[in-house]
C-alpha cells in the first residue's frame, strides 16, 4: 500500500534562500511521525507545505499516490489535511463552540445546539473546556485543546500538530497522547513537531530529524535514543548541557531582595507568601492554572492584588504597590512573558526598535525624543551580548526564529536594569540550542547577582535551573525545596497533591 | 494631613502598615529541627549571656556569674541582664535593676548607673571595642529588662546606644528612639551593628559619632536579639521569638492592648513568649492537627527557638530551628566553643550544643 502523503525532492525557497532543501519524507497510514529538529531547521516549512499554507518551489508531492499541487490551506483541508499551529489560529472574539464549527456553519445556526454538540464533542476528548467560553478568556492549554478539537472535528486523514504540548500540564498531555492514539486506531496519519524529544521518542513510530533546512535522518523511533536524536538535530551534544542534573550546590543566598507577604489577586492567587534572593535563580513549579504567573505579574504591576487585604509586597524592605508595570520597571522589576508574540514585542518593529521600546519603559527619556543612532548602538551591543542571530539591529523580530525572537525579549528586559527579573517559561517554543543559550544567560545573572525567577512547567528546565524550587498549587506557594533535596517526585508529588 | 487620609484609607482598605502581614520564613530561613536535635549541655534557670573567655565559657544564670568548668564565680544583688567580655579579661556585667559595672581590668570595680546625666534603667547587651571604650544598649528608658513584652506591647521606642569611655566615664550618644535595641556586634567596615527588635531590623551605625542608623537586614519573621560574630567569617543572630500576625493585629489595635495590659496577668497576654508556661491561661500554642509527622499549628505560635548564621553583610545564609512544638525555645545568646555552638534557650532554661556548627563556613549548610 503506497504511503498517504509522499514528498519527494521537495525544495522551498523564500528569496532564492532554500528553508527546506531536496527532502524525502513519507506518511504511512495510521502512523506518528515525529519531526524535530532546532529552530530553524525548516520544520515549520516542511509541514506548512504539506497544510498548503507554502508551495513547494520544487519537488512532487503525492497523496494517496497521486501527484497533487496545493496552493491553499483549504485545498489541503478539503482533502483531509488539518493542521494546528503552534500559536493558536481561534478567533479570540469567538466562544469555544463557534471556534471549532467555524467554516463548517449553516445558513441558520441555533447557538444552544452549537454549544451542546461542542460539549458532547469535547467530553468525548476528555478536554475540559466550557464551549460557551470565549477564546480570549482561555489560557495558552485550553486554546491548544480547542485547535486540537477543531482539527478532530474536520475528520481529518492528516493531523499536522506544531508543539502541540508546550503549554499542557502532564494530565493534559497524557489526554492527548491517548487521543493521538484513539486517531491514529482510526487510521488517521499523525505528524508530530515537538521540541520535547522524550514526548517523541515515546509516542512516534518513526522520526525524522531535520537541520539546516535538510533531512538527516528518518528511522524507527525505537532506533534513537535523546542523545542520538540531539546529536543529529545539533551535530554536537548538549545532554549534559540540558540536563544539568548531576547533583550540585545551590549558590548562597545574597539579600533578600523581595519578601511577598500574604499576596492575594481574585481567585487565582490566595494569600500567598515567598521570598526571592540575590545571586539566586528560584524556580517556579506548578501546573497549568497554579497561580504561578499571575503572582509573578502581580509582583511586576501586569495585573493588581486585591483592593481589601491584598497583602503586602516589598522590594528590597520597602513596601511596594504597583498600577502599571512602568513603575514596577522603575523600581528595577522586569518581567519577561511567556507569550512572547502577544507581550513580548513589537512585531512590526526592528530588533532595534523593540530594544529601544524596553529603554524607554525606565523613563529616563521623559522627553521620548529617541536617536536612532543610539538605538541601533544598543541594540548592536545587545546583538553581540546575548548572540541574537540577525544580520543587524534593522532585521524585523519577525523574521527571527522563536529562540532569536526570545533573546530579543530578554534583551529589551535587560536594558531596563533591572535588580529582578522574571522569565516566564523562557524557553517555550525555542529549539534546543537556543535553549542552552538561554539557560546559560540565565546562570550568568544570577551569578552576577541578579534576582532571578524562572516560572516553568518542564520540571527538566526547573531541575537544571533553579538554586531553590518554589512549588505553587491552587494560587499558593506551597513548599519549598533546595535543589540538593529536590527530586522530580517530590515536586510532582508537592504540585498535584 | 496626606499622611492623616493615607493612613485612614490603609485602615479601611487593609494594606500599607494595616496589611498585618509576617514574611515568610523561607529560603535561609527554612524551618528545620536541628535546634531541637541539639545534644543538652546542661539545665539552669533564666540561662543566659554566653561568653567565651581563655578559661573557659561564662553564662549567667540569674544572679549568678558561672564558668564552664569551675562552676558559680560570682553572685550579685540584682539579676544580670548583660555580659561583656575583653580579650584583656575585663567583664562588663548590667543588671536587672539597672546600671553596668566592671569586673577585672584596668577599670575594675567602675560602676555606671548613669551616662551623660541619663539613667541606665535596661542594658540589654554591651560590647567591649576596646580596654577602655564599652557600647551598651539601653533598651528603653521607662522598663526593665525583664518588662520586655511590656515594652512591646506599649510600642516603646526609647531605646539608646551608648559609647562609654571607661577611664573618664564619659559617654557618647551614638543613637536614640531605638525601638528595643538588644545586640551588638562590629561589622567589618568598623561600624556597629544593633538589633532592633521591636521594629525588626539590624541597624548599622556608626562607632565613633551619632549618626543616623542604616538597615542592614530588614523584616526577619522574628524578633532580632543578641548578635556573636563567627570564627569562621560573619556572624550568629538570635531571635528571642517569632512574629505573627496575630501579635501584629494586636500591636496595632491600641484599645485592645490598653485592656489587655490592665485587666490580664503579663504571663498570659497574647504576646511573644520566651516559653510556654503549660498553664490553661495562657493563649494557646502548638495545637493543632498532625500532617505527615509534623504538628500544624493552628494557634499562633508565641514562642519559638530561632538562631541564624549570617554573612558579613548580616545577610541570613542559614538557621537552626525548634519549631513550635518543640522545647529549646526562646534562645537569647550563643557562643562559640571551637568547632561547635553553644546555644542558651531562656525559655526552658536550657544550654544546647550544636555540634560543628561553628566549623561550617557562612552559606554552608550541614550535610
Amino acid at each position: 500500500m503506497s504511503p498517504i502523503l509522499e514528498l519527494r525532492k521537495a525544495t522551498k525557497e523564500f528569496r532564492g534562500v532554500p528553508a527546506i532543501k531536496d527532502i524525502d519524507f513519507t506518511l504511512e497510514r495510521g502512523e506518528i511521525h515525529a519531526i524535530v529538529g532546532e529552530n530553524g531547521a525548516g520544520k515549520s516549512t516542511l509541514t506548512k507545505a504539506l497544510a498548503g499554507v507554502h508551495k513547494l518551489t520544487s519537488g512532487e508531492m503525492l497523496f494517496d499516490g497521486k501527484p497533487m499541487v496545493l496552493s491553499a490551506p483549504s485545498e489541503a483541508l478539503a482533502l483531509g489535511i488539518a493542521m494546528v499551529f503552534q500559536e493558536t489560529m481561534l478567533v479570540p472574539a469567538m466562544t469555544v463552540a463557534q471556534n471549532i464549527y467555524l467554516g463548517d456553519e449553516k445558513l441558520f445556526n441555533r447557538l444552544r445546539g452549537l454549544y451542546n454538540q461542542a460539549q458532547q464533542f469535547l467530553a468525548g476528548m476528555n478536554f475540559q473546556v466550557n464551549p460557551t467560553a470565549l477564546v480570549s478568556s482561555l489560557g495558552a492549554a485550553h486554546k491548544q485543546m480547542v485547535e486540537i478539537a477543531r482539527a478532530v472535528h474536520h475528520k481529518a486523514r492528516i493531523i499536522i500538530f506544531d508543539e502541540p504540548t508546550a503549554s499542557l500540564t502532564p494530565e493534559e498531555k497524557n489526554h492527548f497522547f491517548g487521543l493521538v492514539r484513539r486517531l491514529v486506531k482510526q487510521d488517521v496519519a499523525i505528524i508530530f513537531i515537538s521540541h520535547a524529544l522524550e514526548e517523541a521518542l515515546m509516542l512516534a513510530d518513526r522520526i525524522t530529524v531535520l537541520r539546516d533546512g535538510e533531512l538527516v535522518a528518518t528511522a524507527p523511533a525505537r532506533e534513537f535514543d535523546r542523545e542520538r536524536l540531539i546529536q543529529a538535530m545539533v551535530g554536537r551534544s548538549l545532554s549534559a548541557t540540558l540536563h544539568g542534573a548531576a547533583q550540585r550546590a545551590p549558590r548562597p543566598y545574597g539579600r533578600r531582595v523581595l519578601s511577598v507577604q500574604n499576596l492575594s489577586s481574585g481567585s487565582m492567587v490566595r494569600n500567598t507568601s515567598f521570598s526571592v534572593y540575590a545571586g539566586q535563580i528560584a524556580g517556579i513549579f506548578g501546573l497549568v492554572g497554579a497561580g504561578r504567573t499571575e503572582m509573578m505579574k502581580v509582583v511586576a504591576g501586569v495585573i493588581k492584588r486585591d483592593l481589601f487585604y491584598g497583602g503586602d509586597v516589598r522590594l528590597d524592605g520597602k513596601q511596594v504597590r504597583y498600577r502599571v508595570p512602568r513603575q514596577a520597571v522603575r523600581d528595577g522589576i522586569v518581567y519577561v512573558t511567556e507569550d512572547r508574540k502577544l507581550e513580548g514585542f513589537f512585531e512590526t518593529m526592528s530588533i532595534a526598535g523593540n530594544i529601544q521600546t524596553g529603554d524607554e519603559a525606565t523613563g529616563v527619556n521623559p522627553l521620548k525624543i529617541v536617536s536612532m543612532a543610539k538605538a541601533r548602538t544598543l541594540a548592536k551591543t545587545w546583538i553581540e551580548a546575548l548572540s541574537i542571530r540577525a544580520i543587524d539591529g534593522n532585521a524585523r523580530i519577525i523574521e527571527l526564529s522563536g529562540g532569536n525572537q526570545q533573546k530579543v525579549v530578554i534583551a529589551k528586559s535587560l536594558v531596563q536594569k533591572p535588580k529582578l527579573i522574571i522569565f516566564d517559561e523562557p524557553t517555550r517554543g525555542v529549539d534546543v540550542g537556543a535553549i542552552v543559550e538561554i539557560h546559560q544567560l540565565i546562570n550568568r545573572l544570577a551569578d552576577e547577582g541578579f534576582a532571578v525567577v524562572v516560572i516553568s512547567s518542564y520540571l527538566p528546565e526547573i531541575m537544571t535551573l533553579s538554586d531553590r524550587i518554589l512549588v505553587a498549587r491552587q494560587g499558593k506557594i506551597i513548599e519549598e525545596m533546595s535543589i540538593d533535596e529536590a527530586t522530580e517526585q517530590k515536586i510532582m508529588y508537592a504540585a498535584v497533591h | 494631613m496626606i499622611c492623616v487620609l493615607r493612613r485612614t484609607v490603609d485602615n479601611f482598605l487593609g494594606r500599607g502598615e494595616a496589611a498585618v502581614t509576617v514574611p515568610v520564613m523561607d529560603g535561609p530561613l527554612k524551618p528545620n529541627q536541628l535546634l531541637e536535635g541539639a545534644g543538652r549541655v546542661l539545665t539552669a534557670p533564666d540561662i543566659d549571656n554566653l561568653a567565651a573567655t581563655p578559661e573557659g565559657m561564662l553564662y549567667t544564670s540569674g544572679n549568678a556569674l558561672v564558668r564552664i568548668p569551675g562552676g558559680e564565680i560570682a553572685r550579685f544583688a540584682s539579676v544580670i541582664s548583660c555580659l561583656a567580655v575583653d580579650k584583656g579579661g575585663a567583664i562588663a556585667l548590667g543588671f536587672e535593676a539597672g546600671g553596668i559595672e566592671i569586673r577585672g581590668g584596668a577599670h575594675d570595680g567602675r560602676r555606671f548607673d548613669q551616662v551623660a546625666g541619663k539613667k541606665l534603667n535596661c542594658p540589654t547587651a554591651a560590647l567591649f571595642l576596646d580596654a577602655a571604650t564599652l557600647i551598651v544598649t539601653n533598651g528603653s528608658t521607662q522598663h526593665s529588662p525583664s518588662q520586655w513584652r511590656r515594652d512591646l506591647m506599649t510600642l516603646g521606642k526609647s531605646g539608646t546606644v551608648w559609647r562609654i569611655d571607661l577611664a573618664s566615664g564619659n559617654a557618647l550618644l551614638l543613637a536614640s528612639g531605638i525601638a528595643w535595641p538588644c545586640g551588638i556586634a562590629v561589622a567589618p567596615d568598623g561600624r556597629l551593628f544593633i538589633s532592633e527588635s521591636w521594629r525588626h531590623h539590624v541597624l548599622s551605625i556608626d562607632a565613633t559619632k551619632a549618626s543616623r542608623p542604616a538597615l542592614a537586614l530588614t523584616d526577619p519573621p522574628a524578633y532580632p536579639g543578641r548578635i556573636a560574630p563567627a570564627a569562621k567569617g560573619g556572624y550568629w543572630l538570635t531571635f528571642f521569638s517569632v512574629r505573627n500576625q496575630l501579635v501584629e493585629f494586636i500591636l496595632r489595635e491600641k484599645d485592645y492592648r490598653q485592656r489587655m495590659i490592665k485587666e490580664v496577668p503579663e504571663p498570659f497576654w497574647m504576646a511573644p513568649a520566651l516559653a510556654s508556661l503549660g498553664k490553661f491561661e495562657e493563649p494557646l500554642q502548638g495545637s493543632g492537627l498532625k500532617q505527615m509527622g509534623i504538628l500544624k499549628p493552628w494557634a499562633a505560635t508565641r514562642s519559638y527557638g530561632l538562631v541564624v548564621r549570617c554573612d558579613q553583610a548580616m545577610q541570613p545564609t542559614f538557621s537552626y530551628h525548634s519549631r513550635a512544638d518543640g522545647t529549646i525555645h526562646g534562645v537569647t545568646s550563643v557562643c562559640e566553643d571551637r568547632s561547635d555552638l553553644m546555644v542558651a534557650a531562656k525559655g526552658p532554661g536550657v544550654l544546647v550544643r550544636l555540634s560543628g556548627a561553628a566549623d561550617r563556613p557562612a552559606g554552608t549548610r550541614p550535610s
